[in-house]
Parts: C-alpha cells; structure tokens; sequence
C-alpha cells in the first residue's frame, strides 16, 4: 500500500519549519513586510494551487491575492495558537468558501473547457486530462473537494487537515473515500467523449 | 473475470485510515487492480496539482493591492490619503514654482531666456510619516516625482530599478499618459516602490524624438545626450 505521506514530496518540513522561525522572528521585530514576504515565499504556491482546485482557474488569482492581503492585516494580530500553514490555509480556506457562494448566487464562473475530441499531441492530452479532472474536482461538494485536495494534491495527513478544517479525522477519511470513487467515474465518463 | 467491489466498498475507508489491506485484498484480482487505480488516481491529483502555480508577478500584486487598500482607508488629512498627497503636492507646487521664479528672475542678462528642467522627489511613507527627501525610503513607500521640461518638446519620467550599470528594470517610463500627469511645463508622477533596492530617476527632454530605453540607465543616459536631448537626474532612491 502506497504510503501517502510519502507522496507530499513538494513539502520540505525541515525548511518550512525554518521559514515559520524566520516569519515569527520577523513579527517580533514588528517588521510585517519581511513577515509577510517570507510567507509568499513558503506558501505562494501551495495556497495558490488550494485555491485554484477550490475556486477554479478564473477566480484563483483573486482569491489567492486576497488571502495575503488578508493575512498582512492580520498578521498583527497572530499569537501563535495555531501554525503559520493552518493559519494561512483558513484565510484562503475562508476566502474560497466566499468566492462559492458567490458563485452559486451568481452562476458558475468556471467555463467549459474546448471540447477536444482528438488531441493531437501529448501536451494537448495532458491540458485535455487536467480540465477533466478540474471539472470533475469542481462537480463535488466544497467540502468533499477540499478534503480531496488536502489530502491527494497537498499531502497532508489526517490530524493535520482536521487541525485546518476544524473537522474529526474520521469525517475527513469519510469524505475522501467516498468521493474518489465518484471522482474517477466522473474522469471516465469525460474522458470516453 | 470477478466483479467484486469490496474494496470500494470497504477497503477505500480502511485505506484511508492507514489500516493494512491483508486477506481477501492481497488474493482478489479484482480488488488489486482497484487499488492499484484508487493509488494512480491519487498520483494523478498531485501530478497534476505540482504543476499549478501563481503568477511571477504575485507579490507584486499582493503589494499594490495592501498599498491600495492602506490610501482607501487613510483620513483625508493624512499623506497616505489621495486628497492628503494632493494636499502636500500643491502645497509643494507651490515651493517649487517660487524657486522657478527666483531662477528665472536671476537668469542671465544675455537677452536669451534659460530653459530651466528640474527634477524633485518626495517620499511618502507608507506607515503615514511625514513626507520625507526623496533619497531614503522602505518598500511600499510612494516615490512622488515632479518635473519643470523647460519648454522642451518632448520630456518623460523614467524610473530604473537596479544598479544602474546594466540589467536595470525599467519601472516607469510616461509622459502625458498614466501614472504622470501633464500640464503645460510639469510632469508629476507616483510610484509605489515594490520593494528593496535602489531606484534612479530622471527627467529626459530633448526637442526631437528620445531615444527608447534599455536595460541599462547610464547606456539610456549617454544616448539620449548623444541626441542632443538633456537629462535631469534625481538622487538615487534607497529603499531598505
């Protein structure tokens, strides 16, 4: 059985956990700039690829943008009851769930990608398989789709993504094992048009 | 060729809570290949996830939109504020255009007028500080620029980002179109700088065409006078 911690390869532990030293360093010498620089620099990406399976790719810019402005606001007020990540993941986690329900007020955002019956080329397969997922990714309950992400696209365990989300463990194995069947019917289904 | 679905419907669970999968999962063809494509679904979102990422110019952004956000809340009075700034700019103005007139009452007694080309810097802090001379500044401050052309027919603002001996960044480069404003004999402008390093300002005027910029500030400079144009050049801009 694969180990899926292993698979979180993208998060380097050691040198995040150095990163949140230096942003907390930062804050007690009351430099917010350097705090929040240095918080771009650990978590630009990951919070921006949360945010683009969450919202989708229209809205990611935004919302990632917003949830750093967001967090250089509060940044002040940060005690250290959580983590730097769980405390940024519920800026952008937060942020996202506005977006949505945004979305369901207003309509999708999210525009059906070019129906690419036969790709020619091997770039033209993977962007084809990418939208696929994307869309069937965006087909389940935000929830779902978060657990789902945290869990396969960020790497994270269990305890640490009930620390983010404010939900048990066993809530979260829940959703997961019940939306990756759904999840790889949904990729079949579009990927056989 | 067997149809059971047991993984899906009871290994996925045991799976996610990291308990072994022995027994009937270790002997069922059907059951291995469901997890085999259970595991290459979960390598697929992470594959495909890795490859998301924001913008180069991300922070930037992130930048402008706290430097935005900090003038939209700032009280009128204050120089962070629009109205403060242009409060401060008039109030300048008005210094600088007596300084106009003091050179240009003490100008040579040649019969031929001197066209004067100036170039002064402000910043405006943005922890809201009073303005301060326009060579010290931290990122996120403004840098205001006001230029005198001198009646020249063509004048621009640049501002160079870099050591200013090759592979600078061109920050701005305007005239009479945003973020300057013209009017008759002066050009202002204002710049959030994004972050630390040095920033060179210059006037460039000329009565032909300038020069287009390049990556280096004294290669722009030696050309635009090899026009025949003239620049103005303000201290550099040290933010730290």
């Amino acid at each position: 059985m694969t180990d899926i911690s292993t698979m979180a390869s993208a998060r380097d532990a050691d040198s995040i956990g150095t990163a949140d030293g230096d942003v907390l360093a930062a804050l007690e010498a009351g430099d917010r700039d350097r705090a929040l620089t240095l918080l771009m620099r650990s978590y630009g990406q990951s919070i921006y690829r949360y945010c683009h399976r969450m919202v989708g790719p229209g809205q990611a810019d935004d919302v990632h943008q917003i949830t750093f402005v967001q967090a250089y606001e509060s940044l002040p007020r940060f005690r250290g009851d959580s983590s730097l990540r769980t405390w940024l993941y519920g800026i952008a986690r937060h942020r996202c769930l506005d977006m949505i329900r945004k979305e369901r007020r207003h309509g999708p955002s999210i525009e059906e990608p070019p129906d690419r019956r036969d790709p020619e080329t091997g770039a033209d397969q993977r962007i084809a398989a990418r939208d696929v997922l994307q869309k069937c990714l965006h087909n389940l309950k935000p929830e779902v789709r978060e657990a789902v992400i945290l869990r396969y696209q960020e790497g994270y365990s269990y305890p640490e993504m009930a620390e983010m989300c404010g939900e048990e463990p066993a809530t979260l194995q829940m959703r997961v094992a019940r939306a990756m069947p759904s999840l790889r019917k949904c990729i079949q289904a579009r990927s056989r048009r | 060729m067997s149809d059971c679905t047991r993984f899906e419907d009871e290994g996925i669970l045991a799976y996610e809570r990291g308990e072994p999968l022995e027994g009937h999962y270790a002997s069922c063809s059907a059951c291995k290949r469901a997890i085999a494509d259970y595991e290459a679904l979960a390598s697929d979102i992470a594959e495909a996830g890795a490859k998301l990422a924001p913008r180069p110019d991300f922070e930037a952004r992130v930048w402008s939109a706290i430097a935005r956000r900090r003038e939209s809340k700032a009280p009128w009075w204050h120089p962070a504020s629009w109205r403060g700034r242009r409060f401060a700019l008039v109030a300048a103005a008005a210094l600088a255009a007596a300084a106009l007139l003091t050179v240009w009452l003490a100008r040579p007694d040649d019969g031929r007028a001197t066209a004067v080309i100036a170039l002064h810097q402000e910043i405006l802090p943005a922890t809201g500080a009073a303005p301060s001379r326009g060579d010290s500044a931290r990122p996120n401050d403004i840098a205001v620029l006001r230029a005198t052309t001198g009646g020249a027919r063509t004048a621009e603002l640049r501002v160079y980002f870099g050591t200013g001996r090759g592979s600078d960044e061109l920050l701005l480069r305007c005239s009479d179109q945003p973020p300057c404003k013209r009017s008759e004999n002066q050009i202002v402008a204002e710049l959030t700088l994004p972050r630390r390093g040095d920033y060179h300002c210059i006037l460039a005027v000329s009565d032909g065409a300038l020069p287009a910029p390049t990556q280096s500030l004294d290669g722009d400079i030696a050309s635009i006078e090899a026009a025949g144009g003239m620049v103005e050049r303000g201290p550099t801009i040290r933010a730290r």
